[in-house]
């Protein structure tokens, strides 16, 4: 009786501590290190995307940008690490909250009378009905993140021309990385005056006007490739035509 | 105990070719049933009830383990799917819910997992004798964050088969026991994509689905032996002998996939399990509280441990995908309580005993990842059950 009752609070013990974490979970680091072929690893990183863990999204956007640094990837490989890192970091920065917040905005307005303050729904971050200098921080540190992401999906989209998934999200991680140079500008007395300068005709153009056109390129390549790859008539071929259409207003 | 050793010794190197030369490899199958999961899955060494024929035949000439099965209707879905309903009052208030943004969050991490088996499960099981039918399908949907649309990830399966098995005693302790099997199995292969490109290709696919479904038919065997020395019970089964060839038709076209004209053909194989598990059953530890009392602990697929330990070398933590541990007992003489560790996640679960109709319930967790906690998945799992 007494050996019966060691078993059953050796299960209990046991049980106990399962209920707070998984007993063989072992660290994100040591399990992605053993794992030999770079596919494997690509795979790997999608798993911990799709779980959505904060901190173990950050350790496997380091170890990957290692790995990346490092050429252990190739080819088509080297593509999809390069995407897979982008929207690691887009989902380490909070990006759908704000895509949350603004469905929701969206929503609310419609059928009422007043239009939707998108501005306000999208920079408020901490939801007291205003836009304070901690909202900014907050949306500045995330939009520098998805420029960040912007440079290996942009990475990737060249790589794989075909995927138009891919292609619109390079669309979306250059627009992004376009607005970060803009407000990193205009939140720069010395830029804003060097910017002047150049629209008076007395100064050199400035490198954020380089970056912006380079950002620009990346989106108009993209629109390219969905033309070109997309079915006529699905989401994406729409939306191309859409945003080739605006392009050539602008550059007529 | 040479003889034993020497046959599993050939078992394994019989496996290993139809690995190396596998094209497709499908996931061995587990049967979706409330008992199964709220016992942590460890069945190996108490192969009691139709749920052993899934893990060790060699218990059907256990005592009093002889049963009569009608229906059997287990249904289980993901907690994300039981949020939603109650939040939407029945999915009524979905157009009020849009509009708070900690709901649409909520909904944009969602997961989404269904399934069913078994409504009818016809079997009998009597003097060491299994005849039994059974069938089960499950769908598991994720989203998947993306700077744009989010990517979907879908997995379907569905099972049905037909087991005929028969078990023995040898000496005072050893039980030996065989299934012969039929297996039907469909899946479709549905790559990741995003959201939108899902949609596009189903309301722009004039009659083609945007992935290939597959069907097959295949044929194996299960062995197993269930040493019993007292309390203690040692099992060990080796399942899906010589790893099951499913010869395959496939087609993405829905006319085909109706009519059954499908010519595209491919073959996937269900590789061997090999399953040891030892099992401890307690008794009576306060009678009418606490009676039935059993623990048991598995460690399944141990030939694929091995291979993964081959791969990404020896890690206690890849033991985990593999490791189930359980416990049970009665109370009452109709309620049976049961928790267990699935996978090294907790499980819990009842089952209410009224004559022949028989209640349960299980909440789940298993991993769907390539290591321990990467990726879990959790589910309620209701069963209705006629059988004696």
């Amino acid at each position: 009786m007494k050996k019966n009752l060691i078993f059953i609070l050796i299960f209990i013990f046991i049980f106990s501590f399962s209920c707070t974490f998984n007993l063989f979970e072992g660290s994100v680091e040591s399990n992605y290190k053993s794992i030999k072929t770079p596919s494997e690893k690509i795979e790997y990183a999608r798993q911990i995307l799709a779980a959505g863990d904060p901190e173990k999204i950050k350790t496997i956007i380091a170890l990957l940008e290692d790995d990346i640094d490092n050429d252990v990837f190739s080819g088509p490989d080297l593509a999809a690490a390069n995407q897979i890192v982008g929207n690691l970091i887009i989902a380490d920065s909070g990006f759908n909250d704000y895509i949350a917040n603004a469905i929701t905005e969206i929503i609310s307005s419609q059928g009422g009378e007043e239009e939707p303050n998108l501005m306000l729904a999208i920079l408020d971050s901490n939801g007291d009905g205003e836009i304070t200098d901690s909202d900014m921080d907050a949306f500045g540190e995330m939009m520098s993140q998805l420029a960040d992401a912007a440079n290996y999906i942009n990475e990737a989209a060249e790589a794989d021309p075909t995927n138009v998934d891919l292609q619109f999200q390079n669309v979306i991680a250059n627009f992004a990385a376009a607005v970060v140079n803009i407000s990193d500008t205009l939140s720069d007395t010395t830029a804003q005056e060097q910017f002047q300068d150049y629209l008076d005709g007395t100064g050199p153009e400035p490198d954020f006007i380089l970056n912006i056109q380079t950002n620009l390129d990346n989106i108009q390549g993209s629109v390219q490739n969905m033309l070109s790859y997309a079915p006529e008539g699905t989401f994406y071929y729409d939306i191309a035509q859409m945003l080739n259409d605006m392009f050539a207003g602008l550059n007529p | 105990m040479k003889k034993i050793i020497f046959t599993i010794f050939i078992i394994l190197i019989f496996s290993l070719p139809i690995f190396a030369q596998t094209t497709e490899f499908l996931t061995p199958f587990t049967y979706i049933s409330a008992r199964i999961y709220g016992f942590g899955g460890a069945l190996t060494a108490n192969p009691t009830g139709f749920e052993g024929l899934f893990f060790n035949p060699a218990g059907y000439a256990l005592p009093s383990n002889n049963h009569f099965g009608l229906i059997d209707l287990n249904f289980y879905f993901n907690p994300d799917l039981l949020n939603l309903i109650q939040q939407t009052n029945g999915f009524q208030n979905m157009d009020t819910m849009l509009t708070d943004s900690n709901f649409v969050s909520q909904l944009l991490k969602m997961k989404l997992g269904i399934g069913l088996s078994g409504l009818p499960f016809i079997g009998i099981m009597s003097g060491g004798l299994l005849i039994a039918l059974y069938d089960s399908a499950g769908l598991s949907a994720a989203f998947i964050p993306t700077v744009a649309i989010p990517d979907v990830k879908i997995s379907a399966v569905a099972e049905a088969g037909a087991v005929v098995g028969y078990s023995f005693k040898i000496g005072n302790f050893l039980y030996i026991g065989a299934n012969a099997k039929i297996i039907a199995r469909a899946w479709a292969d549905i790559p990741q994509q995003s959201l939108t490109s899902l949609i596009d290709s189903f309301s722009s696919g004039e009659g083609n689905l945007p992935f290939t479904v597959k069907f097959g038919y295949g044929f194996g065997f299960d062995a197993g032996a269930l040493l019993k020395l007292g309390s203690l019970q040692i099992g060990f089964s080796v399942l899906n002998i010589p790893g099951i060839k499913i010869d395959y038709v496939e087609s993405n076209k829905i006319d085909e996939l109706i009519n059954g004209s499908l010519t595209s053909t491919g073959t996937a194989y269900i590789p061997v399990q090999i399953n040891a598990g030892v099992a401890l059953n307690l008794g009576t530890f306060i009678p009418v509280i606490m009676d039935k009392v059993v623990l048991a602990m598995d460690i399944h697929s141990v030939n694929l441990l091995i291979e993964d330990f081959s791969e990404y070398g020896f890690n206690m933590s890849l033991i985990g995908n593999y490791f189930y541990f359980g416990a049970e007992f009665r109370t009452l003489g109709i309620l049976t309580i049961r928790g267990g560790l699935y996978q090294g996640y907790p499980t819990v679960g009842f089952t209410l005993n009224l004559l022949i109709a028989k209640l349960s319930f299980a909440y789940y967790t298993k991993e769907l990842g390539m290591f321990p906690g990467t990726l879990p998945e959790s589910n309620f799992i209701v069963t209705l059950s006629l059988s004696w």
